[in-house]
């Protein structure tokens, strides 16, 4: 061979020569190390329904489509589920409309709300029971040996794996309970929820996501997530205070959502996960409303829960005509003073809405007819001046009308120009009223609030409408009396 | 039982609307605190129910649950 040539086929050979070097010196090859697991987790949240029936049938083809999109979506309630609809409420099983609706949309879960508790026990223990998801209540202390299917917390494995832990705390009021009338939760005691926040987050150890599903209200869930140790939580869901949350709100890394209430909104969340850790979130609240597609055996399931012939059905019969105002009004106030217990009850001209009432059968809708403005009972104790107070102010608010009373009787002493100079006050049999003694009182929450006079006691909400009074008072009443000719207010124009 | 129960809890919410301080009676909503704080600056109850907003700057709805020292804020014309 010449050397020129040998040379030649050398430099060819080196780059050959290096590669299998390089190569055969590696060592041998691992196997690649896994990526991080990233998933996603949605959570579809409505809070505050309050047995918005209407929307159910548009709510449910908007879960539907998400479902479609998000498969792994869970779908969510931060309480208060009922009170809100006759539909629902005077149901023969008090708010298992809205039960069986919230099953027909495959709910997962939901907090219990102050409204839960208005089926009262034994119908609220009904509807955990027959609910198909889980209801999740952490500082309520229920009953022993009581019918309740309730969890203090709940883990909920996504259909991807992803563990979520729920914990939900509801709001005590000032009275040391939830803002519902007192005999619904004599059988439970409830717990500070800032203290039991804390007791809780050892769930984090067996989840990925960890969430409260409050019914507190968004300033008391701004100030939980203030108080928690950062990154404890993940996601506060609210509900109480019908915040409408369209923003991302973000506290101490804690995203809080709530969708006002009524079906009117929902809350889509968004949540991705590197590493069995929640790494980012986000939020956008979803318009529901009444208006769009809509899934039709959800329409028809409120159609015929619509359609209940036990809103027609008599309650209580009327032994003759009411033919005034003046006359419907002493009959309603007559209901809310035995619905409440009051001693004395007082009803606004303005809240009384019709003028006649036929001789026969009156029925729960007469009643709401009557009494349409979901108008709520608030209790006071009141002395005899503090009554006089408040008959004074209304005097000129109500238009020169009288209040209608109940317990009481009235005399209205009016000047020439009939502005109104005093008021005096009877018992039922004509006694003047001791007016240094201490009377209980109830009046709906339009009174409550804007009357304004001279009185120690602020008052105290009953959470039941006046409307749902009256018919229970009916209910036990069975015949209405002759009110033709009920005097209980005499106004006197001075000179007369 | 309920007459014990509120003669032993005589209630008071005190809640502040703008910069007025309201005492409403237990259980009041966003609707009752808003008809008080009129009633207090003797302006009429507008026909339209006004939009009434948290000190974080979310729309609170007229029956939403108010808790002891809540801050609301509504926008009013002078």
């Amino acid at each position: 061979m010449k050397p020129l040539v040998f040379c030649r086929k050398i430099v060819q050979l080196v780059p050959i020569a290096l590669f299998i070097i390089v190569v055969g010196c590696r060592p041998v090859r691992e196997a690649p190390k896994a990526l991080p697991e990233t998933k996603t987790l949605e959570i579809l949240a409505v809070n505050d329904m309050h047995a918005a029936m209407d929307n159910f049938p548009r709510f449910a083809f908007m879960v539907d489509s998400l479902r479609a999109i998000y498969p792994n979506m869970l779908l969510v309630s931060a309480g208060d589920n009922q009170t809100g609809n006759p539909v629902n409420d005077q149901y023969h099983e008090k708010g298992m409309p809205m039960i069986s609706l919230m099953n027909a949309v495959k709910f997962d879960i939901s907090a219990v709300g102050n409204h839960e508790f208005d089926s009262k026990p034994q119908g609220f223990a009904k509807n955990t029971q027959k609910a198909t998801f889980s209801f999740v209540a952490t500082n309520t202390v229920l009953p022993e040996g009581g019918a309740y299917r309730i969890k203090p917390y709940a883990v909920i494995r996504a259909k991807n794996g992803v563990r979520v832990a729920f914990v939900s705390l509801l709001n005590i009021n000032e009275g040391g309970i939830p803002d519902c009338h007192p005999d619904n939760v004599k059988e439970f005691s409830f717990r500070d929820p800032y203290v039991v926040a804390k007791e809780t987050l050892y769930l984090a150890d067996s989840s990925q996501v960890f969430v409260f599903l409050n019914h507190m209200g968004f300033e008391e869930d701004v100030a939980l997530a203030n108080q928690l140790p950062a990154g404890s939580a993940d996601l506060i869901i609210g509900g109480h205070s019908h915040t409408r949350v369209d923003k991302e709100q973000l506290h101490n890394g804690v995203l809080i959502t709530q969708a006002e209430r009524k079906l009117k909104f929902a809350t889509l969340i968004k949540l991705t996960l590197k590493d069995n850790q929640v790494e980012t979130k986000s939020m956008q609240l979803l318009t529901v409303g009444k208006n769009g597609k809509e899934r039709p055996d959800i329409r028809a399931m409120v159609n015929q829960f619509g359609n209940n012939p036990q809103l027609k059905e008599t309650i209580a019969e009327a032994t003759a005509d009411f033919t005034s105002y003046e006359e419907v009004g002493f009959l309603m106030v007559d209901g809310i003073r035995a619905a409440s217990g009051a001693e004395i009850a007082l009803a606004n001209p303005g809240g009384v809405r019709i003028d006649h009432l036929d001789k026969g059968s009156v029925s729960v809708m007469d009643v709401y007819t009557m009494d349409p403005f979901g108008n709520e009972m608030v209790f006071f104790k009141l002395t005899g001046h503090e009554l006089k107070a408040l008959h004074l102010a209304a005097f000129t608010i109500d238009d020169s009308s009288a209040i209608y009373p109940s317990g009481i009787k009235t005399k209205y002493l009016l000047t020439e120009t009939v502005a109104l100079a005093d008021v005096q006050f009877f018992t039922n049999d004509g006694k003047p009223l001791e007016m240094d003694k201490t009377y209980t009182v109830v009046m709906n929450n339009y009174m409550a609030s804007v009357y304004r006079y001279e009185h120690k006691d602020n008052g105290q909400g009953l959470f039941r409408t006046t409307a749902e009074g009256i018919i229970d008072y009916l209910k036990n009443l069975k015949k209405i009396p002759d009110y033709r000719g009920e005097k209980r207010v005499e106004l006197i124009k001075k000179g007369q | 039982m309920q007459n014990q129960y509120l003669a032993n809890n005589l209630l008071t919410m005190r809640i502040r609307i703008n910069r007025t301080d309201l005492e409403l009676f237990g259980g009041a909503t966003v609707a009752d605190a808003l008809r008080r704080y009129y009633v207090l600056h003797k302006k009429k109850f507008p026909e339209i129910f006004p939009a009434v907003t948290d000190r974080h700057g979310n729309y609170v709805a007229p029956d939403g649950s108010l808790s002891e020292g809540n801050q609301l804020y509504l926008k009013t014309k002078k």
